[in-house]
């Protein structure tokens, strides 16, 4: 707690300059659908680091600029990988507690996940025919200015299906339709290993989310959320509820603020100031505590040595806070 | 098998390693573990499911950064393709067929590069990068005999051999080699497994060891 309150002091003072990053915008209750993307968005909500994000839909920059882009103080860090170790140089390094095995071990998961998920990835939203000509391509189509909606979601499909073939279809596997089976068997058997490592744990690494966590959340964030019409991966992903679990509870505990805010913006009397922000969050903690007690009411109710007295108090507190939520 | 055979099955089988059972050939690492698994030999069955899925996530450390960066050293940096690679991998054929094939596969390595963005980085980078592995596998290892404790598994074997290449090959200078050399517990991995399973193999390959591998660790 400490050290976070000195992060924050840290942050206030250097307020002057805030980081920038490009990329692209969100849609389907995340923040942004672009995984390189969402993986510095989660890991800068877990360090800590504020960034004034522009997402680059509707503009040129969707076909010029190579994103997720870093910005600050006029050098410029691209790939997910080097933004990371630029925000871990700028004290933002929300891996401080791991060990060296632990280290050692996230550089290990992320490559499993770069090797057999990742392929899988780009050929559900950007190969799979289905998916591209109902989902991606309309999506990417609508946040790219005009022309440039002609050209941005073909190039990012060749480009994807380039990466497929040249990396996995070795000799005897030649054709697109030959490497989709090894592929997708590879990401599900890849989505079980997470899985199994990530067991009845909050994160990865125990109650504290770092850059795994960030990679892994990157990765399947889309595939959970994105309505997909054709999606054999996403099936699969959807019975591990473990990586459910684990997704929706970043989304609840670092994103909740950018979609709370999103929908204020829709309604009519939107004021886009923190005040409202935090009001959110104190009414969501209560709401948390409320569940709270409404789980151990329940216990209370099923264990066999109940007292009928003891549980006529409890439900006014509930009732009195759920009419605070309307 | 002779050089020359060896390189003409492995154009049609696909992939060297491979190995030769009756009538069957399986080529790939991957492969031929399931292959020998289904024959009764299997090396990481005494592994939970969280140990099976580090021993995986570590294999594909291993592909990701010690392949990539191999093929790399060996096919975009232009002075070792120039005066090591292609010569070595043109050596079985005669001409023009030498020449078309090294560029072939010098190309193909090189679009792969581009394909996963390892194009943009320099000699200095891919070393670096190497080097991090390296970190990663020698704090998982540790001051164990193997990286599951007591018995070896194909975590084990893939590791041994690639560190096993980079130790022996000769290229154009050692920076490589030192990186790794610099990593007392590998260097001590790579010996025991040497000792312990190809003391035989080793006395037998002495006398004929090609120009470009030295034979036997340093």
């Amino acid at each position: 707690m400490l050290e976070d309150g000195l992060l924050l002091l840290f942050m206030h003072t250097n307020m002057a300059e805030p980081m920038e990053l490009l990329c692209w915008g969100g849609d389907w209750d995340l923040p942004s659908v672009h995984t390189d993307s969402l993986i510095v968005l989660a890991y800068a909500k877990f360090s800590g680091a504020a960034l004034a994000v522009k997402s680059i839909d509707w503009t040129w920059r969707t076909i010029t600029a190579s994103v997720p882009q870093l910005h600050f103080e006029g050098s410029t860090v691209t790939e997910p990988t080097q933004i990371l170790n630029f925000l871990r140089k700028q004290r933002f390094n929300a891996d401080y507690e791991l060990t060296a095995k632990q280290g050692a071990d996230t550089m290990a998961y992320i490559a499993l996940l770069e090797e057999k998920l990742r392929p899988a990835l780009l050929h559900t939203f950007w190969v799979d025919a289905e998916n591209y000509a109902n989902l991606t391509r309309p999506w990417f189509t609508s946040h790219s200015p005009f022309p440039l909606n002609f050209f941005v979601p073909g190039r990012q499909a060749s480009l994807a299906l380039s990466r497929i073939l040249l990396t996995k279809a070795e000799s005897p596997l030649l054709n697109i339709t030959e490497v989709e089976g090894k592929i997708y068997s590879e990401a599900k058997e890849c989505l079980n290993l997470l899985s199994h490592r990530l067991g009845n744990f909050h994160f990865f690494f125990g109650d504290r989310p770092t850059s795994l966590d960030a990679f892994v959340f990157g990765h399947i964030a889309p595939l959970i959320k994105a309505p997909l019409p054709s999606g054999q991966l996403q099936k699969h992903l959807n019975q591990l509820d473990n990586l459910c679990q684990f997704c929706n509870t970043i989304l609840k505990n670092y994103f909740t603020d950018a979609s709370a805010e999103k929908r204020m913006d829709c309604s009519p009397t939107a004021t886009h100031d923190p005040v409202d922000a935090n009001l959110q969050k104190l009414t969501q903690l209560v709401n948390k505590e409320s569940n709270l007690i409404e789980k151990m009411d329940d216990n209370l109710r099923s264990s066999p040595q109940h007292r009928p007295h003891r549980h006529d108090t409890k439900p006014s507190a509930p009732a009195s806070e759920n009419s605070t939520r309307a | 098998m002779s050089l020359a055979a060896e390189a003409f099955v492995s154009q049609i089988a696909g992939k060297v390693p491979f190995i030769h059972v009756g009538n069957q050939v399986v080529s790939e690492l991957g492969l031929i573990v399931q292959f020998t698994k289904a024959k009764g030999h299997s090396l990481s069955d005494g592994l939970d499911d969280v140990q099976r899925a580090e021993m995986k996530a570590y294999m594909e450390l291993v592909n990701n950064m010690l392949l990539t960066a191999e093929l790399y050293i060996q096919w975009c940096d232009d002075y070792t393709a120039t005066e090591i690679s292609r010569p070595r991998y043109s050596s079985p054929y005669s001409w023009p067929l030498n020449h078309i094939l090294a560029y072939q596969k010098q190309w193909e390595v090189r679009r792969k590069m581009n394909a996963i963005g390892w194009s943009g980085k320099s000699l200095e980078q891919v070393y670096e990068d190497v080097s991090q592995c390296c970190q990663a596998l020698s704090q998982r290892l540790g001051t164990q005999p193997y990286f599951f404790n007591k018995q070896p598994t194909e975590l084990d074997a893939l590791v041994f051999g690639h560190l096993f290449t980079i130790l022996t090959t000769q290229l154009t200078n050692d920076e490589l080699a030192e990186k790794v050399k610099s990593y007392t517990n590998l260097l001590s991995f790579c010996h025991r497994i040497e000792q312990a399973y190809f003391k035989e193999h080793d006395r037998e390959s002495q006398s004929g060891s090609s120009r470009h591998s030295k034979g036997s660790l340093p």
